[in-house]
């Protein structure tokens, strides 16, 4: 019996899809979950999501942090960030890392510590969609 | 007849008003589609959500996180998610009846929306926060409002944190509704973990990476705030439901009063050219 996975962000369920297996980078680094797996809540850092549908199709897609949860078979994978390769714009994600860099830059007595940190993690996600665009384009 | 003129200004006036109605009802149409959009995709991700953190509080004892516990001195606090601008039938009115009969006097009040923050203060009740979102909020809109809700939970001004929005049902129907928010509880957990078909088993032995705390510490302020962002959407989405609904009534309202007017019209002017005729037809005879 396949992985029943699914992945749902604020504003769609963005993968809802039988898998044969899921690979995803987990907090202890990648995983790969297959039918069968014990029962797992772990978080996932920003990376590649990539797994094997019922009929043998590859899927790659880049996933935000979040969370992954597995259980009797059904995967589901909690995230603010779901993005396919083709779906990226380097210019403005470029634009997005220089624009926040920018504020940290100027206005770092103004903004508080969790601001601070916030846009810290939104450069991070951001270089990360980055590197798997390029991963991904290598191929 | 004097009247005549009257009534044509009194249609006149009728018709600029459905004007205005109408281009409101469009406006308010094309805003629900979207709020209603973004409201019910929330639900699935707040669920999925829920349904994590239940698995983890089943796990990890109720003393383990601040925002689980529950607490005995303190003040309840209210969110009021209403809205900022008027014509939209009864929502706000309906809510605030809900309010008054279901928060204590002594409660602190947050609003969100300007509409009910006047009212409020004027019954005597404390408003201490008013917030104005915009239609697409964002974080940053909410972050404020989320920090006021954590910091006073966790110094123990308030041991309820409460909000008050219309829950959105359908396009015809909203409900008043209270959802504690805060201290966050496995019952209610599960009740909204359930308004998604994820199927759950109730196992209880998970494996837990990297470590309980940790995942927990990550998941209930996300969980928190984003169950936040949901009322205060299902609020967006009811409000433009209910403005649309108001406004196509009052649109066809206009119409039937522009028909009542104009049939008074042509009966005035039927009434106005026989007068003529009856005048003109007296004089003719009059000077045979």
């Amino acid at each position: 019996m396949p992985l029943h996975l699914k992945i749902i962000t604020p504003l769609r369920t963005a993968v809802e899809a039988d898998a044969l297996s899921v690979v995803i980078t987990a907090s202890d680094g990648q995983i790969e979950v297959l039918p069968g797996h014990t029962s797992l809540i772990t978080s996932v850092g920003d990376g590649e999501l990539s797994y094997r549908s019922a009929q043998g199709k590859e899927v790659s897609l880049f996933v935000g942090g979040g969370f992954l949860q597995v259980e009797n078979d059904n995967a589901l994978l909690v995230t603010d960030t779901v993005l396919a390769a083709d779906e990226m714009d380097p210019s403005s994600i470029n634009a997005a890392i220089e624009q926040a860099r920018n504020r940290l830059r100027n206005e770092s007595s103004i903004l508080s510590r969790e601001e601070q940190t916030r846009l810290e993690a939104g450069i991070a996600q951001q270089l990360a969609m980055l590197e798997y665009r390029l991963k991904k384009r290598r191929h | 007849m004097a009247n005549l003129r009257d009534i044509k200004r009194r249609i006149k006036s009728v018709r600029n008003t459905s004007q205005i109605t109408k281009a409101m009802q469009m406006v308010a149409s094309a805003k629900m589609r979207r709020a209603q959009e973004l409201a019910l995709h929330g639900r699935a991700y707040i669920s999925a959500l829920a349904n994590v953190l239940q698995h983890l509080s089943a796990t990890i004892e109720q003393g383990g996180a601040s925002l689980m516990q529950k607490r005995e001195n303190g003040k309840t606090l209210v969110i009021v998610v209403n809205t900022d601008k008027g014509l939209c039938g009864a929502l706000n009115t309906n809510l605030l009846r809900e309010l008054l009969i279901q928060t204590p006097r002594d409660a602190d009040y947050l609003c969100i929306g300007s509409k009910l923050a006047p009212v409020l203060q004027r019954l005597g009740r404390n408003v201490r926060f008013t917030f104005s979102v915009s239609d697409n909020m964002s974080d940053v809109e909410l972050k404020p409002i989320y920090e006021i809700i954590r910091k006073g939970f966790e110094d123990n001004t308030y041991n309820r944190v409460i909000v008050a929005y219309q829950k959105f049902v359908n396009v015809m129907v909203q409900r008043p509704h209270l959802r504690e928010l805060l201290p966050v509880t496995t019952a209610d957990l599960l009740e909204i973990a359930s308004m998604d078909d994820i199927e759950d088993t109730h196992t209880n032995n998970f494996l837990l990476e990297p470590t309980p705390a940790d995942l927990l510490a990550a998941i209930l302020p996300l969980y928190v705030s984003n169950a936040l962002s949901q009322l205060i959407l299902e609020g967006k989405a009811s409000e433009q439901s209910a403005r649309m609904v108001a406004m196509k009534s009052a649109t066809e309202n206009a119409k039937n009063l522009i028909d009542e007017l104009t049939l008074d019209y042509n009966k005035a002017r039927q009434t106005q050219i026989t007068n003529e005729l009856l005048e003109i037809t007296t004089a003719t005879r009059a000077m045979e």
